[in-house]
């Protein structure tokens, strides 16, 4: 990148383009970020026998999958300027529909639909009061975590849902094979909705709305768009991203805690945060969001192969935090 | 209220504003202003700082709504309840805010709110014609960018304020509204700016601009109409006015 | 001087409310007790087996005696100490007759349960104690001696030495160190053991099973695990491959906390050899009975009451599976071990 030197309007509108996309990569968050991830394989591979096991990376995987969908939901969010504190709760509380339906002998598919239906329309609820009572962000999704939480103990008087049955199950812990490796069906799911979050942002005119509301809400709607509506679908998507998680993570472990999940909202907007996305709004990607998730497995994943003492290991988690975004803000500055 | 004289009767006003007043909590912001616009005709809104001109221009936008008061278009008593109503009419508007995203790159502020998509769908985004209109235009207006991928952040104030106008224009709206487009311009990026508002009146457009530089006011308008406290001030033609009363009107000096 | 009269006062009270309790218990046939029983939380299902227990215990001295029992079951939703507190403060607002608490924080409760007793409101503690309160007694057991239980229960089905792993909920929790602590100072005698590593799940089911897993990779060879709470047996069969086949091909031991019926479910198929219980319908159903006792019956309670462990083995699995599908936890359980 030069910026002194003028872009010439006579140059190709195509050859600018290609040079567009090779500037995009050497300035793009994801260089630092699959750095970041490329040396801790590294240095993991080569001081455990263990972590390059398919078994292991096929387990982190697993592990990571349903907190990076959410957090692909979460990413719309925090692009269009706001946050979503509720991802949590909705996390357990689609697992609990879910499982519940599943108990009474609901079908598989119905059950599914309904805990994503449920999780779909409180994001819908966070999204109006955001947008038609103006509440904060903040303040709307900090109430609404609470009242779902508040659902998920009273639905289940506190025990988990359990006795699930197989079908439901195997979407949790099938292994699908691909060439030679057999890849969990939950890692599987998270790429399909990489990309489909990927198009969504990048590709349609809602993506392109949702980066104008987070960048500067005033000027979106100053350029006639419906800013409200934008904001109600951003929260309505995590809702419904929260819910697959939850969905994921049930069949995973075949039972929906009214616990499950409780805290995980930090997790999902960290893992956004290290991937780039500025809480401020208007920037980042999904990658970002995919490959802070994985960073943050790994991370967890390293810390138990290693042996490192678990009483540490919130310190050494919140190291790596702070350093994954104090690497890509240098990165920033020396553009 | 004497102190108007419409000099224009020849025409219908493309677009007037009748005894329109505008509240926010305490602050009369306007208050009965009658304004119209003509076709192709450049008017010059002029008034001391917190006069109420970008809220009168914002009322023409559709980005605020009158307290009281009646918007007419080619004559006809109309709503302008949003942004997107009022391009709908043709009214295109270059605030002094800007009004650009930061974060985003130049093509994607060029067609914000309004990106054409591929097909029939509405749904995605034809960058590619993106791409290639931003780059048409811009050049066509002789506006000089670093390449088109750098984020507005990185753009200077006078770059940031040539892509606000160039974006305006490829939509052939019938009136252009500029609020304050030569603020942050140098010498020559200011004479282009007149240019092109020369320009637009030649291609039939009307253009409101608003300025506090009486050059560029004398330069290019053809009726001054000067606002004080929120109230109308003043409204004449240029051929019949001098800077020196614009000044007395817009500081009030005529009343002492 | 004012402290006397201060003791006056309070005499005066103490001999009047008691002349009125006495009273009621002359005229009034019907009179009706009402007590509050506080877990520390509401998420966490073991509390409701307690107030299970501590429902029957109404039932039955409401059939027995001239009182009518009631009972308030009422607490935070998640364990927090300073909601626990509004929450007492709202009992003792509501004026009930005894109140028996799990307390979240040993020493946040204090003040609220010492304005109980100044109300004359006699307080005891379940599970969780307040020691330098005013209450009248701790009913509970000792989690470093159920610690020291887990590590003998290990030692008697793996052997004198070996390569063991922790896995712990919230690192710092009071009642969790004390039970490592138990576990520690249990196998310390035997040379041979090895506590490889600890690992945390934070009291969630997912961390749980993917901290176990991870440590089946780390340490594939080791032969014992102590949960010290049961959080990844909760899910599902399947959820832990690697240690599931550990555990099943007997070559590594497991021994938990806790008695809950999934638990019960992993030891009949072999996968669990030792389990170290506390009895929670006991929490509702003895605390009751206690209160009745102090109020009622004037009763004496030493400052700590043992509620005691059960142990369970594959000996006695059936019998506590039994007390389960019953709800009846009153009969004794058989011996862990029927041949010592
Ligand atoms: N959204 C708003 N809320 C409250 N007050 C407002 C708002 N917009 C404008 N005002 C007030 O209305 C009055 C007129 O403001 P306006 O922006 O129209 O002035 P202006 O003539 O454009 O001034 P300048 O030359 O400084 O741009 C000011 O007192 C301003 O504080
Ligand atoms: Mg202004």
């Amino acid at each position: 990148m030069e910026p002194d030197k003028p872009f010439s309007p006579e140059e190709d509108p195509a050859r600018f383009q290609k040079e567009g996309a090779l500037t995009r990569f050497a300035r793009n968050q994801l260089a630092t970020l699959a750095l970041i991830l490329l040396a801790m394989v590294v240095v993991l591979s080569l001081s455990t026998r263990t972590f390059l096991t398919a078994t292991n990376i096929f387990n982190v995987l697993r592990a990571f999958s349903w907190i990076a969908i959410a957090s692909f939901g979460q990413s719309i969010v925090i692009i269009s300027g706001g946050i979503d504190l509720s991802a949590g709760s909705n996390m357990a509380f689609s697992g609990i529909i879910t499982a519940m339906l599943l108990v009474e002998g609901v079908n598989v598919p119905l059950s599914i639909g309904a805990g994503l239906g449920i999780t779909l329309l409180i994001g819908f609820a966070n999204g109006l009061m955001i947008s038609k009572t103006k509440l904060p962000p903040f303040i709307a999704t900090l109430g609404m975590m609470s009242i779902v939480r508040g659902f998920c103990y009273g639905m289940t008087q506190g025990w988990p849902v359990r006795g699930l049955p197989r079908s439901f199950i195997a979407l949790g812990q099938t292994d699908l094979s691909f060439f030679i490796w057999r890849v969990p069906v939950p890692a599987i799911i998270m790429v399909c909705f990489a990309v489909l979050v990927y198009i969504l942002l990048d590709k349609t005119k809602l993506g392109y709305h949702t980066y104008a509301v987070g960048g500067n809400e005033y000027a979106a709607s100053l350029a006639g768009i419906f800013t409200g509506k934008v904001k109600n679908i951003a929260f309505t998507l995590s809702g419904f991203l929260a819910g697959v998680g939850g969905i994921l993570m049930t069949a995973r472990l075949g039972v929906a805690a009214p616990t499950a999940a409780s805290g995980y909202e930090l997790d999902i907007i960290a893992a956004a945060v290290i991937g780039g996305i500025s809480l401020t709004g208007g920037e980042g990607n999904v990658w970002g969001a995919l490959i802070g998730a994985a960073i943050m497995q790994i991370l967890r994943n390293a810390l138990v192969l290693l042996g490192f003492p678990a009483y540490w290991q919130p310190a050494a988690i919140g190291a790596v935090i702070i350093g994954a975004v104090m690497i890509d803000m240098y990165r920033k500055k020396s553009i | 209220m004497s102190d108007t004289t419409v000099t224009n009767e020849k025409k219908e006003p493309i677009m007037a504003l009748q005894g329109v007043s505008k509240y926010f909590g305490g602050v009369h912001a306007l208050e009965e202003v009658d304004f119209e616009v003509y076709p192709n005709e450049i008017v010059a809104l002029v008034g001391d700082n917190g006069a109420g001109k970008s809220t009168l221009i914002k009322i023409l936008a559709g980005v605020h709504q009158p307290n009281r008061g009646k918007i007419l278009f080619r004559g006809e008593p109309v709503e302008i309840p949003s942004p997107r109503a009022a391009q709908a009419l043709g009214i295109e508007t270059v605030y002094q805010e800007l009004a650009l995203i930061e974060t985003r790159d130049v093509p994607a502020n060029f067609f914000l709110g309004r990106e054409p998509t591929r097909g029939t769908s509405g749904i995605f985004v034809d960058r590619k014609k993106m791409v290639e209109d931003t780059v048409r235009t811009l050049k066509d207006l002789g506006i000089v960018l670093p390449s088109l991928r750098t984020l507005v952040r990185y753009l200077s104030g006078g770059q940031r304020q040539a892509l606000a106008i160039g974006r305006v224009m490829p939509w052939g709206g019938k009136v252009i509204i500029m609020d304050e487009p030569t603020a942050a311009l140098g010498v020559r990026e200011a004479r282009k700016v007149l240019d092109l508002v020369l320009q637009l009146k030649e291609k039939g457009c009307s253009v409101v601009v608003i300025s506090h530089n009486m050059r560029h006011v004398f330069n290019i308008a053809d009726r001054i109409v000067v606002l004080r406290g929120g109230k109308k001030a003043g409204d004449r033609m240029k051929s019949e006015t001098t800077p020196d009363e614009i000044v007395k009107l817009i500081v009030g000096a005529e009343m002492l | 001087m004012h402290k006397t009269l201060r003791i006056t006062v309070f005499l005066t009270a103490v001999v009047f409310l008691l002349g009125v309790l006495l009273a009621g218990g002359v005229f009034a046939q019907e009179q009706t007790l009402t007590f509050a029983w506080i877990p520390k939380a509401l998420d966490n299902p073991v509390f409701e087996l307690g107030r299970d227990g501590a429902f029957v215990k109404a039932q039955e001295l409401t059939e027995t005696t001239d009182y009518t029992v009631e009972i308030i079951y009422i607490g935070s939703v998640a364990s927090d100490a300073a909601e626990q507190s509004r929450v007492v403060e709202d009992v003792i607002a509501r004026g009930v007759d005894g109140i028996g608490i799990s307390c979240n924080d040993p020493d946040a409760l204090i003040d609220v349960i010492n304005k109980a007793v100044e109300a004359g409101i006699p307080v005891m503690t379940w599970d969780s104690d307040a020691p330098d309160s005013e209450r009248f007694t701790y009913l509970g057991v000792s989690n470093y001696d159920g610690g020291v239980a887990a590590a003998e229960l290990l030692v008697r089905f793996m052997g004198e030495e070996g390569d063991v792993a922790l896995l712990t909920g919230v690192p710092g929790a009071f009642n969790l160190e004390e039970r490592i602590r138990g576990f520690r100072d249990g196998v310390a005698d035997y040379p041979g053991i090895e506590i490889v590593t600890t690992v945390a799940c934070y009291d969630d089911i997912a961390t749980g099973v993917q901290v176990v897993e991870e440590t089946m990779l780390a340490y594939p060879d080791l032969d014992g695990w102590f949960f010290v709470g049961l959080w990844p047996l909760f899910a599902d069969r399947g959820s832990m491959p690697l240690w599931e086949e550990a555990a099943a091909s007997g070559d590594m031991k497991v021994v938990a906390f806790d008695t809950l019926p999934v638990q019960l479910e992993y030891m009949k198929d072999g996968l669990l050899v030792g389990l170290v219980g506390q009895k929670y319908w006991g929490w509702g159903y003895d605390t009751i009975q206690m209160l009745f006792d102090y109020i009622v019956h004037d009763a004496a309670f030493p400052d700590w009451t043992d509620s005691g462990m059960d142990i369970v083995t594959m000996y006695n699995v059936d019998a506590m599976i039994e007390a389960w599908e019953t709800s009846d936890f009153t009969k004794p359980l058989p011996p862990p071990f029927p041949e010592d």
